[in-house]
């Protein structure tokens, strides 16, 4: 694993006790600062304040009202703090938050499903990269945005190995991070980007959050 | 007109004869002569018609006077009148129903028997009439009573159904639950009780084990998440009916058109628009063999109609009547209706409507 240049610095929002010790049990032997923890809405909003962590990890389902209370306490606290990392976690495989999420913008966000926690090195590699700018979104919620049945068009038009690179550029990844997952060559990646980007007519060449935006965008219905 | 005084003198007798006779009787009866004037009335035929007095009436054209004019206000041309008709034809006329007309321009509904009868000029015409104005409301009540029974009857088959589907969808939960995630849980705890066993003696098999219990514990984990999605996404109650109609249509086999109108609606409707619309598409999943499928919603005139269409096979072919009724039930739990309208290889149009409340809207 690379070395760090900094620890990075995290609060942890989730309501049920066991789950959260869970979380900051990972993070801390990962390597990452949880500098506070907070078990509903209001007290998240508090910590994160008190704290401004490069990054909340927060439940989207919490008290008061357990629907998107962690999601909306999230995203306030990052409208007083600009380039606050969000990590939400779901219960839900709801690929609908993606989009939302990447509504303006999709640098230093993440969507992951509560279980991936379990997976340690796929969850610390979300936290890292969106705590420092980048996209993490979890391949069962994209696999669903991918898979969606939709009208003939330039999608059908992609190689299966094609399909495969976008998938992963819709979770975040950065072309050595997909070369790493599918076992091929960087240059190889770069080339299955180029023919994807070609024939779905999108820019290319910009950096990883904003592709990950061009093809979320393209992959809205 | 040449009538000779003997004639006159006769009429008079007659109708004097009539007077005595019809005066005190309840029924109305009035005389029209061969030239369609009214020559006689009784009592009880002034009262009805609304006049004060026999004079009035008699020496008028009955139909012009008391029958010119249909319920709906046209012209009721005497040509078209068959009450008159016995004075030309000797025959008896009767009518079940027909609107005379009273003296302040009101109508009322008669029904009237009317036969010819020998005047002092000639042959004329006798028509005795009855109101059933009262009876006709008795009618009305006590359809509009059956109605209301066959409706209540209809209901209470409707609300046992409902009962019944939510028992065996309790039912079909707790099963899900057992086979499922209980089971995988289960599962999950005898591969780590073993592993516990065998981690000094075993340690590869220890390992295998260890990978056994986390996959278990993982499809237990994916079984509850979509068993929760099903009984009340959460996406229902964050984002709407749109959102979670979205999620939904993701994951079926087929193409989902959504067109949905912007409008705000309570959280109770909103949930039965949904599993409306989840079982819905869930028929099309399984009987319609569809590669595109539609919903549409439309707030109109206070109310919501929501339609479902496919390109499939049509229903017309299978007998998925248990899923209609289902869906009719629900309509019916909000006093909506449900049309199915299915043509074979032309697919399937559900098309529900129901009342609403008028809600908070922001505009104008």
């Amino acid at each position: 694993m690379m070395s760090v240049p900094r620890v990075i610095r995290v609060v942890v929002g989730e309501d049920q006790p066991i789950f959260q010790e869970g979380i900051v049990h990972v993070l801390q032997e990962s390597g990452f600062d949880v500098v506070g923890t907070a078990g509903d809405a209001p007290e998240l909003i508090r910590r994160l304040r008190a704290h401004r962590p490069d990054l909340v990890v927060a439940d989207i389902q919490m008290p008061p009202d357990h629907t998107d209370d962690g999601l909306r306490a999230a995203l306030e606290a990052r409208a007083s703090q600009p380039g606050l990392g969000v990590l939400l976690l779901s219960q839900f495989l709801e690929d609908r938050y993606v989009l939302e999420l990447v509504a303006d913008g999709a640098q230093g966000v993440g969507y992951v499903l509560k279980e991936r926690v379990s997976e340690i090195a796929m969850f610390t590699d979300a936290v890292r990269r969106v705590a420092t700018g980048g996209t993490a979104f979890d391949p069962d919620v994209v696999a669903l945005l991918v898979g969606r049945p939709r009208k003939p068009g330039p999608l059908d038009e992609l190689t299966t190995r094609e399909r495969q690179v976008l998938k992963l550029i819709a979770e975040g990844r950065s072309n050595p991070g997909i070369a790493e997952q599918l076992v091929v060559t960087v240059s190889a990646v770069e080339h299955h980007v180029t023919h994807i980007f070609d024939k779905l007519d999108l820019p290319n060449g910009h950096a990883d959050h904003r592709r990950v935006l061009a093809v979320l965008k393209y992959l809205k219905p | 007109m040449t009538e000779t005084p003997l004639a006159t003198t006769a009429a008079v007798d007659t109708y004097a004869f009539l007077s005595s006779v019809l005066a005190g009787i309840a029924q109305p009866v009035w005389v029209v002569d061969p030239a369609g004037e009214i020559r006689f009335t009784n009592p009880a035929a002034i009262a009805a018609l609304g006049y004060d007095d026999a004079a009035e009436l008699e020496g008028k054209p009955s139909h012009e006077t008391i029958h010119y004019k249909h319920p709906d206000g046209t012209p009721y041309p005497v040509e078209d009148c068959s009450m008159l008709r016995p004075r030309r034809t000797g025959e008896t006329i009767h009518s079940d129903e027909d609107w005379f007309v009273r003296r302040d321009g009101t109508m009322f509904p008669v029904e009237y028997w009317s036969a010819p009868i020998q005047t002092p000029t000639g042959r004329g015409a006798v028509v005795a009439f009855t109101d059933i104005e009262e009876r006709r409301r008795l009618a009305q009540m006590t359809r509009e009573r059956d109605i209301a029974e066959a409706r209540a009857t209809e209901a209470r088959a409707g609300q046992r159904r409902i009962i019944e589907a939510g028992d065996a969808a309790r039912a079909r939960l707790a099963r899900d639950l057992h086979d499922g995630a209980q089971q995988q849980f289960l599962n999950t705890l005898l591969h780590l009780r073993r592993t516990e066993q065998k981690w000094t003696t075993e340690p590869e098999q220890a390992k295998d084990l260890v990978g056994r219990a986390v996959g278990e514990a993982q499809s237990g984990i994916e079984g509850l998440r979509e068993l929760a999605a099903g009984i009340h996404p959460a996406i229902l109650t964050t984002r709407g009916l749109a959102a979670a109609l979205y999620v939904l249509t993701g994951r079926l086999p087929f193409r989902v058109e959504l067109d949905l109108a912007q409008i705000p609606l309570p959280p109770a409707v909103e949930a039965s628009v949904y599993f409306f619309c989840s079982e819905a598409l869930t028929n099309v999943t399984k009987h319609a063999k569809a590669d595109v499928a539609r919903v549409t919603t439309v707030m109109e005139d206070g109310h919501l109609t929501i339609q479902i269409s496919d390109n499939g096979i049509g229903a017309a072919s299978n007998p998925a009547a248990g899923g209609f009724a289902a869906l009719t039930d629900r309509m019916a739990a909000l006093d909506g209706t449900l049309e199915v309208t299915t043509t074979p290889s032309r697919g399937t149009t559900l098309t529900a409507r129901l009342p609403l409340a008028p809600g908070p809207t922001n505009q104008g």
